[in-house]
């Protein structure tokens, strides 16, 4: 599941699959400490975290987004209203900038006014209310989890 | 009342208990960010903060126009909203990169956090919780604020044995009976024999740090607690059942740990130890004490 993620941003080669451990729905790369840990106990988070699992679909982790974005060239980038917006899970019409040449329907890479990334977007060249650039995902994600935890 | 023994402890410990406003405070995760540039974040976005005297990375919120629960920089790890007499306990522990270190009661996750951006994410930090509904909050800090060093085992501290591990620094932000500060009905809610509970169970805990602390190891307990039974008391204890000393603590805030509780003499060195108390340190409730095992 992450080398796929990590395909369609063209970054696979970036983590050593041997690296990769999955506990649960969790996904982590591992040093040798780490490894070595896992052969005689059982963590439920060891190392580095590259993301989640929900349902089909992979969430990434920020550090995964940040490591994923240097390498992407696909990005937009909005303004504050639009960013807190779209953290809040929806989806995009107003675009400040745009890089890396992305066509209708490519995964892009969404940064703040800051360029840090906060999600993922499946862009439109003309986004408008039938057709916006639709919300992929986004690190509004942790405060939903939280959430949910508390209900 | 409840509330009128608890009044009567604090007074023949000498305290006069008066209430007093807490102030919001955060930590800054300066792995990820530089302080200067959080500053200027912070004041791009009309947050006023300001430097607490006595914790490294921690600034009280004097002001800010939202949530500071809810804004990009709090989701990409950047800081962690953390009470200031909370920020101290790893202040005291010091863990060093490349350490092994085991927080033994880690959810939700400020201190472990804190733990791993002192070892500059080097080296093995063992998290521990109990309970599986704090489990999802604590990974989803670690996961939020980039630690990578961790590694988190559904468990009760007080099995920690089982691990097969040993430790250089230990943690024990043990769980306690609480304080006024922090809960509007604790005075209604607590009685002497909670607390007697509590105590047993920290001990317990106490003892089962103290087997994997390596040899001139050191253990940091601390607790939100104002009771004597869970703090001065619990280090009588420990003083008198293992080879141990408490240290000095050098911060610049909170009294002497108690040494004359309730009409008993305890052990000098408790003084090494130190007590928060809300009216005068502007915080919540807190103690904390630095074992060394001989």
């Amino acid at each position: 599941m992450v080398r796929e993620f990590l395909k369609s941003f063209g970054a696979d080669d970036m983590i050593r699959t041997e690296d990769v451990v999955q506990i649960k729905e969790f996904y982590f790369t591992v040093n040798r400490l780490q490894k070595e840990l896992l052969r005689h106990t059982r963590p439920v988070f060891v190392g580095y975290c590259l993301g989640k699992k929900k349902g089909n679909f992979f969430c990434p982790s920020v550090c995964l987004l940040d490591f994923v974005s240097g390498r992407y060239e696909k990005k937009i980038v909005v303004d504050a209203k639009t960013e807190w917006l779209f953290i809040c899970g929806r989806d995009i019409f107003n675009v400040q900038e745009v890089l890396g040449n992305p066509q209708d329907n490519d995964l892009v890479l969404v940064l703040n006014r800051f360029k840090e990334c906060i999600g993922i977007a499946q862009y439109t060249a003309v986004p408008n209310k039938k057709n916006p650039i639709k919300h992929v995902y986004d690190i509004g994600d942790y405060l939903r989890r939280e959430r949910k935890r508390k209900m | 009342m409840s509330s009128t023994i608890f009044i009567n402890r604090y007074k023949q410990l000498g305290e006069q208990i008066r209430e007093v406003g807490l102030q919001d405070s955060l930590r800054m995760n300066i792995l990820v960010i530089k302080e200067e540039e959080l500053l200027d974040r912070f004041k791009t976005l009309g947050v006023k903060v300001e430097k607490i005297p006595f914790a490294r990375f921690g600034y009280w919120i004097k002001h800010s126009p939202f949530s500071l629960g809810a804004t990009t920089e709090y989701l990409r790890g950047y800081y962690y909203l953390q009470e200031a007499a909370a920020q101290l306990p790893v202040q005291v522990l010091d863990p060093l990169p490349n350490e092994t270190v085991l927080d033994m009661c880690a959810a939700p996750g400020g201190k472990t956090t804190q733990i791993a951006q002192a070892m500059f994410n080097t080296g093995t930090l063992v998290a521990l919780e109990k309970k599986q509904h704090r489990l999802i909050g604590l990974l989803t800090n670690l996961e939020r604020m980039r630690v990578r060093n961790a590694a988190v085992f559904h468990m009760d501290g007080r099995d920690v044995k089982q691990l097969g591990l040993t430790f250089d620094r230990i943690l024990l932000d043990a769980p306690c009976s609480g304080n006024y500060m922090t809960d509007r009905q604790w005075f209604e809610k607590r009685t002497i024999k909670d607390i007697e509970t509590s105590a047993k169970f920290q001990r317990d805990l106490l003892k089962a740090a103290l087997e994997v602390l390596k040899p001139n190891g050191v253990l940091v307990y601390s607790t939100c607690s104002l009771e004597p039974e869970e703090n001065e008391l619990n280090m009588q204890w420990l003083l008198e059942n293992y080879k141990v000393q408490l240290e000095k603590i050098h911060i610049n805030i909170g009294d002497e740990g108690l040494i004359d509780v309730f009409g008993k003499e305890l052990d000098a060195s408790i003084r090494n130890c130190r007590r928060f108390w809300p009216h005068k340190t502007n915080t919540e409730g807190f103690f904390i004490a630095k074992v060394r095992q001989w």
